[in-house]
């Protein structure tokens, strides 16, 4: 494309206040990668492949249903049964030839994310599930990028730009576990296609993502990070909080490669994982169950009066096949470290039972 | 004396999307009040917000605070 038409294209932004050519080349030197092509995916593409971000790539395994088009935008009636990457890389490239554009028919996983996201400069998670959330998440936090998220239910949707802090070096940038340190169980939380969503709405959420990228990149406004926006398409109100470090979601974080692919993130059936304090102290009398604690060697309290031994959390899985017994129960401070651990060990250990103290060793008083 | 307490996505369905709660001493003492009388609300998952900031753990209230119930979402 000339400089000419390239000025053309871009006119009505480059002649922003702000924004000018050195904003616009900054969109066109940039590689983002979208997840999920799907209610929040759409716009995402569309108005990044129309603000001329330089190069998008976008996964996705599923196929477009009949039930996708009222919220799917860049999908028709006659593309049904096709791949959505494939459905809008086609309709992208109409948009706009300029873009490179990556597409990938698959679904991340443990062993594909880092290599995936290594290629581009920022993440934008349009996906539908939970598992997927808080692999990208993980990912973005190990790889240090930044990324954009967002999500719908009925009528609420959610936004904020994660792991992104320009203006403090040393301070880590909150990430999605220091609001929501730990998956739902499927109890706990509708999925999408039980919840339903008006179709508008991940409309206006995407089209938010879309604003948070171009205003990364192109370095103008304020950019959300450090903030939850939850937005009500009712009556347009948006309520917005800022989130804290939570050091449980450090805790929970793979700290390198090797970790983050023993990571187990497939939802799971976790029910049954749990167990009270009179269930736990009945173990105990009973001495059939290996017990362990899994806080670090040197939290306190120190608990005794029953016979356990010390694992803490980041080393369970590393030790968990020397784990000699049918019965082996966890416990923490509260519970929630060593519900983590539980299923995780559940996972590695189909066969034996695992359990996890629920209130941790608060809920056994003293 | 009360405490402002606002609820977001199913959970609103559970409790209206706002109500009004006498005062309590502290956030943990809030759920357990909000668990007597919704029930339902005792095995959903949330975070929560103490005026505007999304906390862990338990917290100290007082009159006029607002609190928050946020659910998590996984719809794309």
């Amino acid at each position: 494309m000339s400089q000419r038409e390239l000025h053309t294209r871009y006119q009505r932004q480059i002649m922003l206040k702000g924004f000018g050519i050195a904003a616009q080349q900054k969109l066109l030197a940039a590689r983002v990668l979208v997840v999920g092509a799907g209610g929040l995916g759409c716009p995402v593409l569309q108005y990044l492949c129309a603000a001329g971000v330089g190069t998008i790539g976008v996964i996705d395994d599923d196929v477009v249903s009949l039930s996708n088009l009222h919220r799917q935008v860049l999908f028709g009636t006659d593309d049904i049964g096709k791949p959505k990457v494939e459905v809008a890389v086609e309709q992208l490239r109409r948009l706009n030839p300029e873009v490179t554009i990556n597409i990938y028919t698959q679904r991340l996983t443990v062993d594909n994310t880092l290599e995936l996201l290594g290629k581009y400069d920022l993440v934008v998670d349009g996906s539908d599930n939970f598992a997927t959330r808080y692999l990208v998440n993980d990912a973005c936090v190990l790889l240090d990028k930044p990324l954009v998220y967002g999500a719908v239910s009925t009528y609420e949707g959610q936004l904020a730009v994660f792991n992104w802090n320009k203006n403090s070096e040393q301070e880590r940038a909150v990430n999605y576990r220091d609001v929501f340190p730990q998956p739902p169980s499927a109890q706990e939380v509708p999925n999408c296609n039980e919840a339903g969503v008006l179709g508008v709405l991940p409309g206006i959420i995407g089209t938010m993502m879309a604003t948070e990228v171009i205003k990364i990149v192109s370095e103008i406004g304020e950019v959300l990070a450090g903030k939850l926006l939850i937005y009500n398409s009712l009556n347009h109100n948006s309520y917005r909080l800022s989130i804290e470090q939570n050091s449980e979601a450090n805790d929970l974080i793979p700290k390198s490669t090797a970790a983050f692919k023993r990571m187990i993130y497939e939802e799971t059936c976790i029910s049954n994982i749990e167990i009270d304090a009179a269930a736990f102290n009945e173990w105990v009398r009973n001495d059939n169950a290996l017990i362990i604690d899994v806080r670090d060697s040197d939290e306190m309290p120190i608990v005794s009066g029953f016979k356990h031994i010390n694992i803490p959390y980041g080393e369970i899985l590393e030790r968990g096949e020397e784990l000699d017994s049918e019965n082996i129960i966890l416990f923490c401070l509260s519970g929630k470290r060593s519900f983590s651990a539980a299923q995780k060990l559940k996972q590695l250990r189909k066969g034996v039972n695992v359990y996890s103290l629920k209130g941790g060793i608060e809920s056994r008083g003293s | 004396m009360t405490i402002n307490v606002l609820f977001f996505g199913p959970l609103a369905e559970i409790v209206g999307n706002a109500i009004e709660m006498p005062v309590v001493s502290t956030l943990h003492e809030l759920e357990q009040k909000l668990f007597e009388q919704f029930p339902l609300l005792k095995d959903k998952k949330y975070a929560l917000s103490v005026n505007e900031k999304i906390v862990s753990g338990n917290v100290d209230l007082e009159e006029g605070f607002t609190i928050a119930f946020l659910p998590p979402f996984s719809g794309g």
